[in-house]
Parts: structure tokens; sequence; C-alpha cells
């Protein structure tokens, strides 16, 4: 009995090195999106996409992304997730791209900050053991949502992000679905990553960096010039 | 109408020494010299005695605002202080939220702190472009964009210093800008299609 439980427990935890060898793309097992003819756009299939607004600089590169791929990523019918942390993020959100919508439905997430400026030691604990729950659950429900249906999450450099993909990558390991991440770098990093696309260069499904000089640096990285 | 120079320090973080450079008895004559009539100057938000002051210092004739909507400009930016150093109008206030329709309807030069934001939202209307790196702040890397930008020809950049300034005002004067391309790149597009449909 104890033996075909030892030998169950094997053959699990071998599948599940097997599996996140093939899902973390570093690894390089799994093909990566061909840049085909052949899939086309599946007009008929609306898409469900999430993008994250961190702060100041961050949101702005990606309202400015969200406006410029307009045509691809808002099109009638696309379901959009808008996950924030901060108020001002939110209202740049619904002054600039937000206000200018057409058969987009928008559900906003809100993603509690980790630590306020000035919190005491305990509180910091507490807010960041809270956040970081609560951040997990908003991301399984999301998951959810995206089951079945054809998604896209677009994340920059702010760091609830590493939390957000490293979760996603999570759940695509145990669920054996894909997580279709694709991470912008900032354009105000000209010759070094951030500490977020550092963190995230092994994990996202396709990286995307602003400048050459990165994209000379880094071999899983694409560049295609200035997006935002 | 004459030219119209409009100077941003970004909203989020305060320049001083930006603006203390600009204020500057030479490099005021030099604007004028340049045929600019009026110097639009975004502040920052609790620097509007301090800017009252620079003005005085260079003998500019300081106006009391008015309280009617004269004083307002064309995009509905409201004027905390207006001046005049011989024939240039320098209008300044704290922070607009406008500063996009400002840009598009007044700027002929825009001078600007070097966050990617701004420099990105001159060049893509076209603008004339000058930045100062602010080097003051941590880890932002404005230096680096600055000369990135710089060397592709979209703009020139400055030391917030006076005798940098003037040179290059100069530099923009002399030198054809390389316009920006706009950000819409169907290799990227296919790259998202691609990804949400694998």
């Amino acid at each position: 009995m104890g033996y075909t439980l030892c030998l169950f427990a094997l053959v699990f935890l071998q599948a599940l090195v097997v599996r996140t060898l093939w899902v973390i793309p570093i690894f390089g097992i799994r093909e990566g999106a061909e840049l085909s003819e052949k899939r086309g756009l599946q007009a008929g299939r609306a898409l469900r996409l999430f993008v994250f607004l961190g702060s100041g600089g961050h949101t702005g590169e990606m309202l400015r992304l969200l406006d410029n791929y307009r045509t691809a990523l808002l099109r009638p019918g696309t379901q959009l997730y808008v996950g924030f942390s901060d108020e001002a993020s939110l209202r740049k959100f619904q002054t600039t791209v937000g206000a200018n919508l057409s058969g987009v439905e928008v559900q906003f997430l809100r993603f509690s900050k980790a630590r306020e400026v000035g919190a005491s030691w305990l509180a910091s604990t507490r807010s960041v053991a809270f956040s970081f729950v609560q951040s997990l659950w908003c991301l399984t429900w999301l998951k959810w949502q995206f089951v079945g249906q054809q998604h896209l999450v677009l994340l920059n450099g702010p760091g609830t992000c590493c939390i957000i993909a490293s979760w996603l990558k999570m759940l695509e390991i145990v669920t054996l679905t894909r997580s279709k991440i694709v991470y912008v770098e900032s354009l105000a990093r000209t010759d070094t990553l951030s500490l977020s696309g550092k963190l995230l260069y092994p994990l996202v499904d396709e990286f995307v960096v602003q400048w050459d000089e990165l994209y000379e640096r880094y071999d899983r990285a694409r560049c295609y010039g200035i997006l935002v | 109408m004459g030219s119209t120079v409009v100077v941003t320090c970004g909203a989020t973080v305060p320049f001083p020494e930006l603006i203390a450079a600009l204020l500057d008895k030479q490099v005021l004559d030099t604007l004028l010299r340049m045929h600019y009539t009026r110097l639009i100057v975004q502040y920052g938000r609790g620097y509007t005695s301090k800017f009252a002051q620079l003005l005085g210092c260079v003998r500019a004739h300081v106006e009391e605002p008015a309280d009617n909507g004269a004083s307002n400009l064309a995009a509905g930016v409201e004027v905390q202080v207006r001046g005049h150093y011989q024939s240039l109008e320098v209008c300044g206030f704290e922070f607009t939220g406008a500063i996009h329709e400002l840009l598009r309807d007044n700027a002929d030069l825009v001078i600007s702190h070097a966050g990617t934001g701004s420099i990105v939202d001159a060049l893509r209307l076209g603008k004339r472009l000058l930045v100062v790196a602010n080097t003051s702040l941590m880890d932002n890397h404005q230096l680096q964009i600055a000369r990135k930008f710089e060397s592709r020809g979209h703009l020139q950049s400055a030391a917030a210093q006076p005798k940098a300034l003037i040179a290059a005002l100069r530099r923009v004067e002399a030198a054809p800008q390389v316009p920006l391309p706009n950000g819409y790149n169907s290799s990227f597009e296919r790259l998202l299609m691609d990804v949400a449909q694998s």
C-alpha cells in the first residue's frame, strides 16, 4: 500500500516538473507564438483582455498602448478587465481610453496596495498579507473568466505585475490552460531592464522591449520600436 | 500672432532648477531674439510665489492676475502669474490637466522635463522639443532617455543651466527635427493577436 502511494506521488511529482518546464518559456521547450499568417484574425470571436494600471508613468504608457492598438484590442464585443491599485490611474483611464469606447464592456478589478507609506511594521505585514490574498483571489476569478475564451493579459512594469504574472503561471501549471501574458517594458528603460522586467523575463509568454539595445541583450525579447 | 514657448515641469515632481534657469535674463533675451512673444510655464504645485519672485528678479513687469476670465489661456488654463519681460509675455500656473490641449493649440516650441510621457506627447503633436533632464530624481533615467531621443534627432537636450539652455535653443533653431513615427506597428499587433489565439 505504502509502496503504491509512493510510486503515485513520484509520478505526480514528475508530471508536475515536466508541466512546469513546459509552461515556463525560458526553458524553450514549447514553441513560442509564431508570427504567421495561418491563424489570421478570428473576427467572429470576442476577446477578453486584462490590463493592469500601476501608477504615474506606467499607467500613462499602458493607456497609450491601448489607444494605439485599439482596433485590435478594443473591438466592439471585447470584454476589458482593468486592474488598478490607485485612484489617480483609474480616473486617468476614465478620462482617456475609457471615455472613448463603443461596444466594449469594462470591468474594474481593485488590487489593494501592498503597503501605505509610513505604515507601522505590524500594519505593513498585515496589509501585505491581505493584499496578497486579495490579489490571488481576484486573479483566480479572472482566470475563471478566461476559461474557454479567447483572451490576453497585457502588463508593463509596476510591482504588482510580478504577483499577477506568477500566479497566472501557477494556475497555468495546475489547470492545463494557457496564461497568454505579453509584457511590454517601459520606454524609460533604455539599456537595462526594470526589476519587474528582470523578474518576469523568464516567465511571461512574450517579452517586448522598446529600444534596440535591450533587444540585442536579451534573446527572448522582441522589439518593434516605440509602441506607446 | 507671434510664437509661443510652453514649458512644463511634469505633473508629479517639481523641477525648480529648470524654472530658475529659464527665468534668466540671457535666456529670456535669447527667446526675444528668436522672435518668441509668449512664454507659458507650468511651474508645479507650491511654486507660485517663487515664480513671481524670479520674474521680479529679471525686472519683468508683474501684473496682478485679473479675476475675470480675461487671464485664461485658450485651453481653459487659468493663469496665476502674468508678467512682461520687454515684449515677451510670461504666463505661469501651477498645474493643468489639459496640458495636451495647451501644447496642441498654443506651442511652437516645447521645453520640458525628460519624462517619457511628456516627450512622446510633444513629439506626437509634431512640436519642436527641448528637454532638460531632472537629475535630482532617483532612478528615473531622465538623462538616458534624453540622450537616447537626442541621438535619434527627435529633440535637443540641455542641463538645467542658462548657458546650456541658450546653446540648446540655438541648436533647435539650426537643426531640423526628426519626426517620431506613431506607435502603431502591425507586427506587434499580429503578435498580440497570435498570443490571444494561441
